[in-house]
């Protein structure tokens, strides 16, 4: 059925109880000059600011800085972290959070970033190592305030009750999934995102794209996240080719970064599925960028799931543009993963996992991982070892 | 495949589902524990915590404050702040430290940042303006920006006044030690001598200076390596002794070398007082000598005794038995006239009385040496055998009348007999003609104690009061002995003592010492004896 203009299979579904959290959130130019005031009104006497070096060169941080210094508030900036987060990378932050003085914490920066500032808060308020939280709902007392100024169109970390971290002892991503990890504050300028290059542009919202489409398909997916959903499937499937063609077009920037945050408002209450699960035991593994592990999955997942929640995968094809009026439901199927694939193609993203990464008898332990991640809950469809080995398989070409 | 490992597998799917679900219920904002980041519940629990510290503190009899620095303001004060310092609280918050503790320099050195923390004495001046003393703990500390003095004060009042009468109780007790006769010494439990009176000094002329810890006093003291080690290990035995059982230090003899190099005998006394050791030191030399000289006194007393009761009596016995030899013979022979017989037979009588005498001393040597077992005795028993002795002296017309309680047995042993001997002896040998002795046994209690009484009365010429007196001392004796008497009665008290008894004597008639004279002997009777 659909109900006001959303899909529902079974009729009384949507009335299932469901909870939507979210930030305080601040959209538009200039929002990120906010970030001293936010910190004051917070209550912080010194914040830690995390940030990596190429936003620290883009300039944004300094705009941050300046509007610490107009609050008169000191900071002591942490870069020590790397692309997927590391365990030990959060436990030194959380260090030097402690032996500053700090009480806030702002980051300036992209998923990244703001995982590890995340991991920082936890662990300094809890005085545990990181992994200790790993799973859902295992977050005792909430971090310090934190303040997230998003520089990327696709993680949308700055709004969800999501940490990903590297475990690299089991050499895996582990999430840390609980509501006391959603941000007290995110300033959304989508002016930080021009300085995104064109792969980065390409990469995070082809991450944006999948989380629209997974927290749609989701079997915890409520009315409202499907209106997020959808509309950051559209705006996405719109706006990205453009975004990385015409990198300074605000409109093209903002839309995208538009599309991020209502994706994340999506994914972050609905959850995610097998997409995220398989991309986080890949990226643990191999150090694989998160989006582009997941624009190799996403088809092959679509097109496993899609006998699991058709209706809803047909929603998602025909806001893309797509008209399957008169298609069986496997050219339906067919028809959707190939507009993914199209826009993937487009933007430039791999279709298959380059060589050097992953070896073949890399795959059992990858899918026995991937089966373990708290994401495959929420997956339309039954989920069995084999069917992800297969996927896999598939992704190595 | 059986019903029972379908049936496992079943639950085990169903377990897995119902975590699946939990997990899900959890990630979807469903959980027990999924609401949203606040800050509430631990702002509330931190509340809680400054609640409960505050009333601690509150609770203190300290006051307990936080100054402003560098400006000395009070910032933050304890209910204690105020009301020891006699303002209320508005009141109190705008003094200054400096308003409390005027021109401290110790104070002004915190607040300026050259010194970071103090401890310190001094006057607190109260709105009323009292001057109290007060010690005060200071810390210069830091919250964000700002820093601030925090301080503890605690009113001394009552510990200066104990300290006071400590150091007036010390002074005391050192005047009163310094004007002791006897010299002492204190050491405390590593050895440390605390403190040497001016006796001590002028005896043996070690000063503090020369002895300021034991291991400088026993080289001094004792210049022999193997003495003074024996000296060493003796006092320490004792030391650990009395401390264990909490008794006085035992006696210790041990010959002291003085500073001047003389050697002093000298008996080593002390307690132990919480860990400090107070030494008594009697310098015992002219004791000691003295009590050499008594021993070899007795020594040669006893030579004597020996001398008189051995050799002596065998020629007492020689010469007597020669003499009633002669007498028979001149006797016989009718060669001796009555009044010349008296030349013969009063020698031997002399001769009697000697033996009697040695025979005594002996005796009394014996009893003093306790060389007789103390026993129960049977009274009666011994009293019948004496009555029989005296009831029929030639020439003499004696009667004794005996009248005897029941069984009556008292600690004694067989010279009992001797004291009513002597006793009955004494009134014959003062009487003339006819005598008449009664004898009277019965008991009676003092106290606690069951007494035998024996009474032995007669009807003799009695013995004036200013004798009585001094009837048994052994003064007596040898005023006696001038005349040629014997140590009977001397004897009688010696012996009933010996026997933890007492004898007495008194009037027969009372007030009329010529009517006759009364002897009461006293004995404890024999527990557990009919």
């Amino acid at each position: 059925m659909v109900c006001d203009g959303v899909l529902y299979t079974n009729d009384m579904s949507w009335l299932e109880l469901r909870k939507f959290v979210c930030p305080e959130f601040v959209f538009g130019d200039g929002a990120l000059a906010l970030a001293g005031r936010f910190a004051s009104n917070f209550g912080g006497s010194k914040v830690m600011v995390v940030s990596g070096s190429n936003v620290i060169r883009a300039g944004w941080t300094g705009k941050v800085l300046k509007s610490l210094d107009d609050e008169g508030l000191p900071y002591t900036i942490f870069s020590e972290y790397t692309q997927n987060p590391k365990e030990r990378e959060v436990m030194r932050g959380a260090e030097i959070y402690r032996s500053e003085g700090c009480d806030v914490i702002i980051c300036v920066g992209g998923g990244s970033a703001i995982d590890c500032a995340k991991g920082i808060g936890i662990v300094n308020k809890n005085r545990s190592n990181i992994l200790e939280f790993v799973g859902a709902d295992q977050i005792p007392l909430p971090g310090p305030p934190l303040i997230c100024v998003p520089t990327t169109a696709g993680s949308s970390a700055d709004v969800s009750q999501f940490a990903i971290i590297t475990d690299t002892r089991e050499r895996t991503k582990t999430a840390i999934v609980s509501k006391k990890l959603v941000p007290d504050a995110s300033l959304i300028d989508p002016s930080t995102t021009i300085t995104m290059s064109a792969e980065l542009t390409a990469n995070t919202g082809i991450d944006a794209l999948t989380h629209a489409i997974e927290a749609y398909v989701s079997n915890a997916s409520s009315p409202i996240t499907d209106l997020f959903a959808l509309n950051a499937a559209q705006l996405i499937a719109r706006h990205l080719i453009p975004a990385i063609h015409e990198p300074q077009n605000m409109e093209h920037r903002g839309k995208m970064m538009l599309g991020s945050l209502q994706a994340g408002l999506a994914f972050s209450n609905a959850s995610l599925g097998l997409v995220h699960a398989m991309a986080h035991s890949l990226g643990g593994h191999a150090d694989f960028p998160h989006g582009e592990s997941n624009g190799i999955l996403l088809p092959l997942v679509m097109k496993f799931n899609y006998q699991g929640a058709p209706d809803r995968y047909d929603q998602i094809g025909e806001t893309m543009g797509l008209n399957l009026k008169g298609l069986d439901p496997d050219e339906k199927r067919d028809a959707i993963v190939a507009i993914v694939q199209k826009l993937q193609e487009d933007a430039g993203v791999p279709m298959v996992i380059p060589k050097g990464y992953v070896e073949k008898k890399d795959v059992q332990e990858l899918a026995r991982k991937a089966m373990a991640d708290v994401c495959i809950v929420t997956n339309p469809r039954s989920v069995r070892l084999e069917d992800v080995t297969a996927i896999y398989q598939e992704a190595l070409g | 495949m059986s019903l029972q490992s379908t049936r496992k597998r079943s639950d085990k799917q169903r377990e897995e589902r119902r975590k699946e679900q939990e997990l899900r219920e959890k990630i979807i904002g469903l959980g027990t524990k999924s609401y949203r980041k606040s800050y509430y519940p631990e702002l509330q629990e931190k509340l809680a915590d400054l609640e409960r510290f505050r009333a601690l503190i509150d609770q203190s009899n300290d006051a307990i404050f936080l100054a402003d620095v560098p400006s000395g303001h009070f910032f933050e004060i304890s209910r204690s702040t105020c009301r020891q310092f006699g303002y209320s609280e508005d009141e109190c918050l705008k003094k200054t430290i400096h308003d409390i503790v005027p021109d401290n320099d110790a104070i002004k050195a915190i607040l300026s940042g050259k010194l970071e923390s103090q401890f310190l004495e001094t006057q607190v001046v109260k709105k009323n303006g009292d001057r109290v003393p007060y010690e005060f703990n200071m810390r210069r500390v830091s919250f964000g920006n700002r820093s601030y003095l925090v301080a503890v004060a605690r009113d001394i009042t009552a510990r200066k006044q104990t300290e006071s009468k400590l150091a007036e109780g010390e002074e005391q007790f050192r005047q009163l030690a310094d004007s002791s006769p006897i010299p002492m010494a204190i050491y405390d439990s590593k050895g440390n001598i605390k403190y040497i009176n001016k006796k001590l000094v002028s005896t043996y002329g070690y000063t503090m200076m020369d002895v300021k810890h034991l291991d400088e006093w026993w080289p001094q003291a004792y210049p022999d390596p193997v003495y003074r080690q024996q000296m060493i290990d003796d006092w320490t035995k004792r030391v650990e002794k009395a401390v264990r059982e909490s008794k006085e230090i035992e006696p210790m003899d041990a010959m002291v070398t003085c500073k001047d190099g003389t050697v002093r005998r000298t008996e080593f006394t002390g307690v132990n007082i919480g860990g400090l050791k107070l030494v008594i030191l009697q310098d015992i030399t002219e004791r000691k000598q003295a009590e050499d000289a008594l021993k070899e006194a007795k020594m040669q007393a006893e030579l004597y005794l020996d001398l008189i009761s051995h050799d002596i009596s065998n020629i007492n016995q020689s010469v007597m038995g020669f003499l009633e030899l002669a007498l028979d013979r001149l006797q016989q022979n009718g060669r001796l006239s009555p009044e010349d017989s008296e030349l013969i037979t009063l020698p031997i009588e002399n001769m009697k009385n000697s033996a009697r005498i040695i025979s005594n001393l002996r005796k009394i040597q014996k009893e003093k040496s306790s060389i007789y077992k103390i026993e129960p005795v049977d009274v009666n028993a011994i009293l019948k055998e004496v009555i029989i002795k005296y009831s029929t002296i030639h020439d003499r017309d004696i009667r004794i009348n005996f009248r005897p309680a029941s069984d009556c047995h008292v600690y004694a042993n067989h010279l009992l007999k001797d004291v009513f001997s002597n006793i009955i002896e004494n009134s014959i040998k003062h009487s003339k003609g006819p005598l008449v002795v009664d004898i009277f046994t019965s008991f009676r209690c003092e106290g606690k104690k069951w007494l035998c009484r024996i009474s032995i009365e007669d009807n003799g010429r009695g013995i004036p009061d200013e004798r009585k007196a001094s009837l048994f001392d052994f003064s007596n004796v040898i005023r006696q002995r001038i005349v040629g008497k014997g140590l009977g009665l001397y004897m009688v008290k010696t012996l009933a003592e010996d026997f933890h008894g007492s004898v007495a004597v008194e009037d027969r008639v009372s007030g009329d010492y010529t009517k006759g004279t009364r002897f009461v002997v006293q004995l404890p009777i024999a527990t557990g004896q009919k």
